[in-house]
């Protein structure tokens, strides 16, 4: 007889893939594939730092001056380990008709940038202070964090995808398939997550919890974001944020977005 | 025959050396135009040598002083004329001219752009306008090693790194170089379903696999059940 050490988050998983499976459309083969006793268990260490207390990370991110580049999307696939046929973009430029808001009807498939009656708009997980996908977890594997970011435990997500039902800014990704990162571009300090669990932008904590910005941050070629603690005063994002006009997205859904849009 | 094979011969070699010779001339000429944008839109504006074609003194003031069209700043007017001299030294043709009459370099520039632009030159100075200090491109290793001072030096100018050409300050101008925007996003995988299995991934075919047999078995039941229904006298015993 086979000895199984069932614990509860096992038998949870155990159960809500046997559910999801028939949803989702996972086949049989995926799910036995992550049974806990199938599953590789790899004894790597990442880096996990912990919060810095009284700091609390914003971004801001300047309308104005963005062109459209992609840069940022393309080098975040990199930096976190993103599946390079998974589908999967933590950030997406919305491609904006001249003087309108309409999310709707923006363009996210432009090949031609930047255009005079065009502006664009840098769209990913806003890190909201009152956050609804953290309300729709039914096993608690995502929460907010004392500076501000909200994480993920891929360890302890069935992948039902209610988060993603109740995110209002189409910010978390789903992963269909299994994550497939070229050898040479791995990078050590972030884990690739697993099949069948979501994720988001983490405001590159790896790096941002040592004192370094985000990754998009770094390679935007016109400084149209600025990162930082919105809790110090003195900081650059705060004077931003108190000279310049903001807006947010979604204002008045109340979910009190941390990624100011300055105009 | 063979006659007609060779001339034939002579004839095609002939034509396709004349076609070889004429594409490389549309080649030939259309390339270094090609080029000449790339390197003026890639260059900064600092490495303009306004020396090479005016010499100190001898300049004239023309209206359009260049063979490109400048927009925007050279729009300035001052008594009536093209306002070139606003900026630009008429006799130092390598120094910019302040509003006070002092004289500056080129490297130097925000001082200048300082006169009419005071907001953006404070939010420059503080580090919220285009790339602060803390993101430059620098590794963890020389960030400790490096001073202040010299970080402030590496700090990107008005018209450093291609953010604006002097003449025509609006950023979308700005030449991005070959292949940007980069490619449109990738749509994850569609979502499987039974009755649109064009997917040829691995476990779209297993999903649909398992699907026909779990309909066989249904189909097979029902059938049976049918058959029962039919005979269910037969059954009974007598």
């Amino acid at each position: 007889m086979i000895y199984m050490d069932i614990t509860r988050r096992n038998f949870l998983k155990l159960s809500g893939m046997s559910g999801a499976a028939l949803l989702s459309g996972r086949t049989l083969t995926d799910v036995a594939s992550n049974l806990p006793w199938n599953v590789e268990k790899v004894g790597k260490y990442y880096d996990d730092p912990a919060p810095v207390e009284g700091v609390h990370y914003a971004m801001a991110i300047d309308t104005q001056t963005c062109i459209g580049c992609r840069r940022c999307m393309y080098a975040c696939i990199k930096e976190n380990n993103i599946g390079r046929t998974s589908g999967i973009q933590y950030i997406r430029l919305l491609e904006m008709e001249e003087s309108s808001f309409d999310l709707l009807h923006s363009n996210q498939y432009y090949t031609e940038a930047p255009k005079e009656d065009k502006w664009y708009l840098p769209a990913h997980c806003n890190q909201c202070n009152n956050p609804p996908c953290v309300q729709a977890c039914p096993v608690k594997a995502t929460w907010k964090q004392d500076d501000g970011v909200v994480i993920v435990d891929y360890d302890r997500c069935l992948g039902c995808r209610m988060c993603m039902i109740n995110c209002p800014y189409w910010a978390r990704k789903f992963n269909w398939i299994k994550p497939e990162v070229p050898e040479d571009e791995i990078n050590p300090d972030v884990p690739i997550r697993p099949i069948g669990v979501v994720e988001k932008c983490t405001f590159c904590l790896h790096r941002t919890r040592k004192g370094l910005t985000t990754k998009c941050t770094e390679v935007c070629p016109v400084g149209a974001r600025k990162f930082g603690n919105i809790a110090d005063p003195d900081s650059e994002i705060s004077y931003l944020l108190r000279t310049r006009r903001v807006t947010v997205l979604k204002e008045d859904l109340g979910t009190e977005p941390q990624v100011y849009y300055v105009g | 025959m063979l006659k007609k094979f060779i001339l034939f011969i002579i004839l095609a070699v002939f034509s396709i050396s004349l076609i070889g010779s004429a594409y490389g001339e549309i080649q030939s000429a259309e390339e270094p135009a090609k080029i000449a944008d790339e390197t003026i839109n890639r260059r900064s504006p600092f490495t303009f040598e306004c020396d090479f074609c005016h010499s100190n003194g001898t300049a004239v003031n023309q209206k359009v002083p260049h063979s490109t069209t400048l927009v925007y700043h050279d729009k300035l007017v001052l008594q009536g004329e093209v306002g070139c001299f606003i900026c630009h030294d008429f006799y130092e043709r390598d120094k910019l001219k302040l509003l006070s009459g002092e004289l500056v370099s080129f490297n130097e520039s925000p001082k200048l752009c300082y006169q009419c632009h005071q907001k953006r030159y404070d939010t420059w100075l503080f580090g919220d306008h285009g790339k602060s200090i803390t993101e430059l491109y620098l590794g963890e290793d020389i960030l400790s090693e490096i001073s202040v001072e010299e970080l402030e030096d590496r700090r990107y100018r008005c018209s450093d790194f291609r953010c604006h050409n002097p003449h025509n300050p609006r950023l979308y101008k700005v030449g991005l170089g070959i292949g940007y925007p980069l490619p449109p996003p990738m749509d994850p995988p569609e979502i499987v379903n039974f009755l649109n299995p064009g997917n040829d991934a691995p476990y779209t075919k297993a999903v649909v696999f398992t699907g026909k047999i779990f309909i066989t078995i249904l189909i097979l039941a029902f059938l049976t059940s049918l058959v029962m229904i039919v005979n269910r006298n037969k059954w009974r015993p007598d």
